[in-house]
């Protein structure tokens, strides 16, 4: 992709609209000489990976039409919900034809007002949430997350023995033997559970006790416990992160204070992708 | 018309650039339009400017930063200026070779130090219009000194409050120099406006001192323990960022108060919202504001000097509170945030009252000032031995504000020189 040497003042310009539903509507201005143009999304490839997944959604005109013939256009789209976006990472580019080399598409206008509450309950069998956003370097895409069930993390309070979590199911129900489960990332399955609350109407709460949950062995090297919960006895595992409102990149936004206990120091926070983990690192040894 | 604009760095992020590029976005439609950034850091701005408007830089700092000349201090540019610290010799040049080139009709100086350049070194033929988007009275006195010592070859100076238009005049004495206040303008969002319903307070701008977030997180803690479903969201990145996170934790507001980051365009930002906040403690303008009016927010502002309180109306479409005071600030966000039928009286008002800043008839006023300049100028120009003797006078009238700010000045300077000698 030679996209990059454009300056992105020259590049189709996406503006977005997600409504209460779910509905995705992509509007792109900007666009020269386009005859049947396409929107393409691409699954973004793990580093030195090929691509392989992409969706492709035809464009239709936009009811505002350009001033002048020959201008360039808008464009608009409504991306279908089904099949649902694999998880990950969707780079959006748009071809003029079908046959035509595409090229990379820049944020305009998102507006998604209506996830900022963060309280919309979608379907949820699977649940499939698709979330526009800006790339570090200036592009626009969307951001995908595909579960089969979902265990919306809503206020975490941070206290002095241990993280109290609050949050809702989706496409799971609380039932007998509900566990919270933390599993320590990279040790091959060594979990700690703790009771999970039934608060009704789908939601929970949980509170990871810091005592329970050690450090690693390496002050270097802190230990990540990754978030669960197991809403009964008989049902699948189900990962706690937030997903449903307008925030792309949780990591650097929704950051929680440190506890220490017994020199060891306790934060929770949202990975990359917008899981709850716990990251505990051990006291600085001795000396 | 040909219009030139002097920016400071076209490719940052601030109320001064995004002005400036509303500004010469709206003179492009019926005029060539250039914006000469003397500093480039990037790649691309991060405001977008369309195509109708040149962009150009003089100095790239991703080349040209261990530039010889650029470790020598600047000249021309005043050591009393706020940025002289990013000005050397090496932008001396680069900006006298590019006034000296201009063939523009109009050269548009955005800050104080480049006002300087344009006053002293500003193309004969061109009409030379200084603009304040800081204020006087806030100025150092060796500033002050160093402003009326040239302003006066300027042709205009703007400020974009009356407030500061008044005070330009009452105590600079600039004989021949139009002044007047050109507010900032802000284009209709594209988007439709908050409908009131959102349970978030917005605030945006760079996370500085100024700003005075710090007051805003912990009157917030007033409105979260009343409401503890109400949010505040924060959008800018900068300095006080980790002391800002920090008073979060320690007031326990980290599943209420959120630094966003910064956001571009902001507009989808504001509507989600449906109060906005600003708590500075010294505004010149409040481009934030009239941003947040209109995507159809009230806004609660502290009345610091000297935009909020020319931009909104007490009562009607936002509140008015005194610098510095949280408590207050707490009870006007209580205030709104309690009675729903206010709150949305009040945003339609925001709404209507931020009409005012759109930039047809802002640039109007710009375009009219600028014409008749223009005109004056190619009238007067044979002329220009009466306006020297005029300036000479001027000159030589010391009035009470500058001796009060050369004796001011005298212990700033000798300061701010040793401390450039050191680096």
């Amino acid at each position: 992709m030679s996209t990059g040497t454009i300056p992105k003042d020259k590049l189709p310009r996406a503006d977005c609209t997600m409504d209460a539903d779910g509905r995705l509507t992509v509007e792109l201005g900007g666009l020269r000489e386009a005859r049947e143009p396409v929107l393409c999304l691409v699954l973004r490839p793990k580093k030195g990976e090929e691509e392989t997944t992409a969706r492709t959604v035809p464009l239709e005109p936009a009811e505002t039409a350009p001033d002048a013939p020959g201008a360039p256009g808008r464009w608009r789209a409504e991306l279908p919900a089904e099949p649902p976006l694999e998880e990950g990472r969707w780079d959006v580019f748009v071809l003029n034809g079908p046959d035509a080399a595409r090229q990379r598409v820049v944020p305009g206008l998102r507006d998604l007002r209506a996830l900022a509450p963060g309280e919309r309950t979608p379907a949820a069998d699977p649940l499939a949430v698709r979330l526009p956003y800006a790339t570090k370097d200036g592009y626009f895409a969307i951001r995908a997350w595909l579960r089969p069930a979902h265990a919306e993390a809503g206020d975490l309070k941070v206290a002095a023995r241990g993280l109290t979590v609050r949050g809702r199911l989706l496409g799971a129900r609380p039932g007998l033997g509900g566990t919270a489960v933390f599993r320590l990332r990279g040790s091959g399955g060594t979990t700690v559970k703790a009771p999970l609350h039934d608060e009704g109407d789908g939601t929970f709460s949980f509170t990871a006790e810091y005592a329970e949950l050690p450090p690693g062995q390496d002050p270097a090297k802190p230990a990540v416990w990754d978030v669960f919960v197991k809403p009964s006895v008989k049902s699948r595992r189900v990962r706690v992160a937030r997903l449903l409102d307008d925030v792309a990149d949780r990591k650097p936004v929704f950051v929680y204070p440190a506890t220490t206990v017994e020199g060891a120091t306790y934060r929770p926070y949202y990975t990359v992708d917008n899981d709850l983990a716990l990251e505990v690192a051990a006291p600085p040894s001795a000396g | 018309m040909k219009i030139s604009f002097l920016l400071h760095n076209g490719y940052g992020i601030g109320g001064t650039i995004k002005t400036t590029f509303n500004l010469a976005q709206a003179l492009a439609e019926r005029h060539e339009v250039e914006i000469v950034s003397v500093h480039r850091h990037r790649e691309e701005p991060n405001f977008l400017l369309g195509t109708k408007v040149r962009l150009r830089h003089l100095v790239d700092l991703r080349t040209e930063k261990d530039h010889p000349a650029h470790q020598r201090p600047a000249r021309v540019f005043p050591a009393s200026e706020y940025r002289y610290g990013q000005y050397s010799e090496l932008t001396d040049e680069r900006i006298a070779e590019c006034l000296a080139g201009l063939d523009s009709d109009v050269v548009v100086g955005t800050r104080p130090g480049l006002n300087v350049h344009l006053a002293r070194q500003g193309p004969h033929h061109a009409v030379l219009v200084g603009q304040e988007h800081l204020t006087l009275d806030n100025h150092p006195p060796a500033l002050r000194g160093e402003l009326r010592r040239v302003y006066p070859r300027l042709d205009a100076l703007t400020t974009v409050t009356h407030a500061d238009a008044e005070a330009y005049r009452r105590k600079m004495r600039l004989p021949g120099v139009r002044i007047a206040a050109l507010p900032n303008s802000v284009p209709e969002p594209a988007l439709p406006p908050a409908d009131g319903s959102g349970r978030i307070v917005v605030a945006a701008g760079r996370l500085v001192r100024s700003k005075r977030h710090d007051l805003l997180i912990r009157a917030f803690a007033g409105v979260a323990a009343e409401r503890p479903d109400w949010r505040l969201r924060i959008y800018g990145k900068g300095e006080e960022q980790d002391r800002l996170r920090r008073l979060i934790d320690d007031l326990g507001l980290y599943n209420n108060v959120f630094l966003m980051g910064a956001a571009s365009p902001i507009e989808a930002e504001w509507v989600k919202g449906s109060i906005a906040a600003v708590t500075s403690s010294f505004e010149p303008f409040g481009m934030t504001i009239v941003e947040a009016m209109r995507c159809g927010l009230p806004v609660v502002s502290t009345n610091c000097p000297y935009g909020p309180a020319e931009i909104i109306d007490d009562g009607v479409d936002g509140r008015l509170v005194p610098v510095g005071d949280r408590d207050a600030l707490t009870a006007a966000l209580l205030d709104l945030i309690r009675d729903d039928e206010l709150r949305l009286r009040m945003s339609r008002a925001a709404l209507a009252g931020g009409r005012r800043y759109d930039p047809v008839p802002v640039v109007e006023q710009a375009e009219a000032l600028f014409a008749g300049l223009a005109e004056a100028k190619r009238t007067r120009r044979g002329r220009s031995g009466a306006a020297a003797g005029r300036r000479l006078a001027a000159a030589v009238v010391s009035s009470g504000h500058a001796v009060k700010d050369a004796a001011l000045a005298l212990g700033v300077t000798t300061l701010r020189s040793m401390r450039k000698g050191k680096r």
